[in-house]
């Protein structure tokens, strides 16, 4: 009778075998046009604030709806009633036998949701590529030929938050799920229905992001500065909407990543075994459990202000923007290292292998790291130097920001000690370290000088800020995010990226970068401000540069998904262990089996034994 | 070199137990935060006072009153009139605080008579059941004080709104934030209550139960210093 049971239940029965990412679509969109319904109904339409409460209670319709429609809430309501999943529900969820099918599911497998990260990463940056590549278009020449003024104000709002989402998943979100759990030895993330929960509610976020663009998006740039986001259109609720979901699917994924790594580690992986890629997400996690929470409270006042009609951040009702900007910069900051962090430990990891050398001072980069992370809680005031809040504490935050550039130097120091006379192999991972050399030193030594406040007084403001943060962004992550692309793919599809399209696109988007973001920082220090949409006749040259260079990070970009998706196709196949790590992701076969090991491994030693006797 | 096939898997209930003691705690490490940013909104538009607006305000009162009736007293020559603006009753807050508490005692109560023997599972239903009520109370009182939070019809230039003072957007905030806690520690109480029902949890199985009561626990710590805040530091 139970096996009959059982059959029934892996074969046919459930709701829950029938949901997908199209059911999942079509539940969001029906609840959301309920919530909308109702709420015209229920609300007073001649009530202050009533497009923002329609506005804000359809998204809500949408991501309850979606993440209903998914399967994301089955869980916590067979846990409510009693009945737990049997072990045939998990292998189901765990993409047991389900081919391809498991990628538009709920899939809890790591490996799976590792893998669908590595879709939605590629759209959030796609989405955001495009209207960069928008902004860039209509500021060719002078005058707005392109776009006006209004969409172009949306174009760079939304263009900064799918970047800003984008890299902080670009890293932590693939390989954080999909090699981690192997790098320590575990079977899966420690709480693996949680980990399918982050990924599907950052999907859930993204048509909310996208939908504000829809509708008007918002004016005021991504920083979403108080007393003007409450004068801005209805894009603005799907916005902030989208963020508040967005700091959820964080929150729950940086407590998975550290739970798997200091809960699951295989017998012997001691703390000071740990690849240093485990570090970096660590911290870049427990930075973030810190720093979103301030993004939920200060995008939810954001809307009470605009719905209800709470004065947090309105002067004529006692709020104040300072306070806004308070609470956005406690976490606008941290979050700086939270996207460059997993992007670091990456780096090291490639620089260790394709240098055939220890990792030059394991201790010290850890040090480093949790520096960072101390450090950057108490900088964030840096961002407000002109805005004339608190004058007095501009020396103390100058000098913690400052400070702050040795860790960040140490870590540089580390990389180039791993690299110094190493035995280097120049393939395509590495030559994504190098880009990040290259580029980090412009994008951290530039942000020396907008630590001082006299130098701040004169740049805050202007395009060289923006070329200073690009530099670190773009030049740093994603080029940290890619050469992780590179290193790992060879484990996610057992085929290498193609080597010569992988140099094009190397070459079209390290020039490119160049090549943008210098003629940016000249029109910083002739006077151009951000977020202008036409400028003066002055700045034409350079402005006509900068976007020359943003259609070759974006012709170069194109070329790299050409050869990830050629590639993943019918690319040279590449084996378990391709590049001759030594950490425990190259220890298991390719393609890796559903629960990694089939016996727990032991460890003997740490992951960078390179040039050292066997032991 | 490492020993791929050393020992095999095999994860004891402590191991998994300690894992989501783990993940607990960080999620009220995540939740302190949220709080944490809450107080400090509270202080820093409290300290700043801008335009005087922190309590006073000139404005007519328009709670429970229609855009039109408010619009129907001005048109009839009512005038704004300049109100201070009285803070929300203290006893009132701490009775709410006092009912959380309560129920989180009572949660942990029921806890130990669930470890204690597999008679103590009978009662657990009970005193889970008895400790959600009591958040459903919480919940109510926490609307009911929502209710008396002081909305203001307040004519600017050529339009007029309604509008809270920063006291009662603040007050607002926190009354939200105390029923969002209130509806998760209901479905785990009430979620808890059932699990011992069916006997997923048990005499031998209390682990979860003991991560419900940390959280029930902090919410109540939470709700306690919240309290403390806004009837302390609220003078106009």
């Amino acid at each position: 009778m139970n096996s009959t049971l059982e059959q029934h239940h892996v074969v046919g029965g459930g709701l829950l075998r029938r949901l997908n990412f199209g059911t999942a679509a079509v539940s969001g969109l029906i609840f959301g046009f309920i919530a909308w319904a109702l709420s015209h109904h229920f609300l007073d339409d001649s009530g202050q604030g009533f497009a923002d409460q329609v506005t804000v209670l359809t998204g809500c319709g949408w991501v309850v709806g979606f993440l209903l429609g998914i399967g994301a809430l089955t869980g916590p309501g067979k846990w409510f009633t009693g009945r737990d999943q049997n072990h045939a529900d998990e292998m189901y969820l765990a993409g047991k036998d389900l081919g391809r099918k498991r990628y538009f599911q709920y899939t809890t497998d790591h490996k799976v949701v590792g893998v669908q990260y590595i879709i939605a990463t590629m759209v959030l940056l796609g989405a955001g590529g495009i209207l960069a590549m928008g902004i860039r278009t209509n500021l060719l020449t002078p005058g707005n030929h392109f776009v006006n003024q209004q969409v172009y104000n949306g174009f760079l709002g939304v263009h900064g938050m799918l970047m800003i989402l984008g890299l902080i998943v670009a890293v932590a979100g693939p390989w954080a799920n999909f090699i981690l759990p192997i790098q320590v030895g575990a079977r899966d993330m420690a709480f693996p229905r949680l980990n399918a929960l982050s990924l599907w509610t950052l999907i859930a976020a993204i048509p909310l992001l996208l939908g504000s663009l829809a509708i008007g998006a918002m004016d005021m740039g991504w920083v979403t500065q108080g007393p003007i986001s409450d004068q801005s259109g209805i894009g603005f609720d799907l916005f902030a909407m989208s963020i508040i979901t967005f700091t959820i699917s964080t929150t729950v994924a940086g407590v998975n990543t550290i739970c798997t790594v200091l809960t699951m580690r295989t017998k012997g992986m001691t703390m000071e075994r740990l690849p240093i890629f485990a570090w970096a997400s660590i911290f870049a996690a427990g930075l973030g459990l810190y720093a979103f929470p301030f993004f939920l409270v200060v995008m939810s006042l954001n809307l009470a202000d605009r719905m209800v009609g709470t004065s947090f951040f309105i002067a004529s009702g006692g709020g104040t923007g300072w306070l806004q900007e308070n609470l956005f910069w406690l976490m606008g900051h941290p979050e700086v290292y939270v996207i460059l962090l997993p992007a670091v430990g990456a780096i090291l990891e490639i620089a260790s292998v394709f240098s055939r050398k220890p990792l030059f001072s394991y201790r010290t980069v850890i040090g480093g790291m949790a520096g960072l992370c101390g450090l950057s809680a108490l900088v964030w005031a840096h961002h407000m130097f002109t805005t004339g809040w608190a004058p007095t504490l501009g020396g103390p935050f100058m000098l913690t920001t400052e400070l702050i550039s040795i860790p960040t130097g140490v870590i540089f120091l580390v990389l180039l000690g791993t690299i110094w006379r190493g035995n280097i192999w120049m393939k395509m991972p590495m030559i994504w370290v190098f880009g990040f050399i290259v580029n980090f030193i412009v994008g951290g030594i530039t942000g020396i000088y907008l630590s001082d406040i006299p130098v701040d007084n004169q740049m805050h403001g202007t395009m060289f800020v923006v070329a200073h943060f690009h530099y670190v962004f773009v030049g740093s992550v994603l080029f940290g995010a890619i050469g992780a692309l590179f290193y790992w793919f060879p484990k996610v599809s057992g085929r290498f990226i193609d080597e010569k399209m992988g140099r094009i696109s190397f070459w079209l988007v390290f020039i490119g970068t160049h090549v943008t973001f210098i003629s940016m920082f000249v029109s910083g220090l002739r006077g151009m401000s951000r977020r202008y949409s036409s400028y003066a006749l002055i700045f034409e040259h350079t402005n006509f540069i900068t976007t020359i260079g943003a259609y070759m990070i974006m012709a170069g970009m194109l070329v790299l998904l050409g050869a990830v998706i050629t590639s993943w196709r019918s690319g040279e196949p590449s084996g378990p262990n391709p590049w001759g790590g030594k950490s425990l992701e190259w220890m298991v076969p390719t393609p890796v089996p559903l629960e990694n090991f089939e016996v727990l491994p032991v460890i003997t030693s740490d992951p960078y034994t390179y040039g050292e006797a066997k032991s | 070199m490492n020993d791929l096939n050393a020992t095999s898997h095999h994860e004891a209930p402590e191991v998994v137990d300690h894992r989501q003691r783990l993940g607990i705690w960080l999620f009220i490490g995540g939740d302190v935060v949220t709080t944490g940013a809450l107080i400090f909104t509270y202080l820093y538009l409290r300290a700043v006072n801008t335009t005087g607006n922190w309590m006073a305000i000139e404005g007519l009162p328009a709670n429970g009153r229609s855009a039109e009736e408010v619009q129907g007293v001005l048109d009839a020559g009512g005038s704004m009139q300049h109100i201070i603006e009285a803070p929300l009753s203290a006893s009132f807050a701490w009775i709410i605080a006092l009912v959380m508490v309560a129920s989180a005692a009572l949660f942990w109560f029921g806890e130990s008579r669930l470890r204690a023997n597999e008679a103590g599972r009978k009662a657990f239903v009970a005193i889970s059941t008895i400790a959600g009520l009591a958040v459903v109370a919480y919940i109510v009182l926490s609307i009911v004080q929502l209710r008396q939070v002081p909305q203001y019809w307040r004519v600017e230039h050529d339009s007029s709104l309604w509008i809270y003072t920063t006291y009662g957007s603040c007050m607002l905030a926190l009354g939200v934030s105390a029923v969002i806690h209130g509806l998760i520690l209901a479905f785990l109480s009430f979620g808890s209550a059932t699990r011992a029902a069916v006997g997923v949890i048990g005499h031998d199985r209390w682990f979860q139960v003991r991560l419900v009561r940390y959280f029930w626990v902090w919410v109540a710590l939470s709700t306690v210093i919240l309290t403390f805040v806004v009837t302390t530091l609220n003078a106009n």
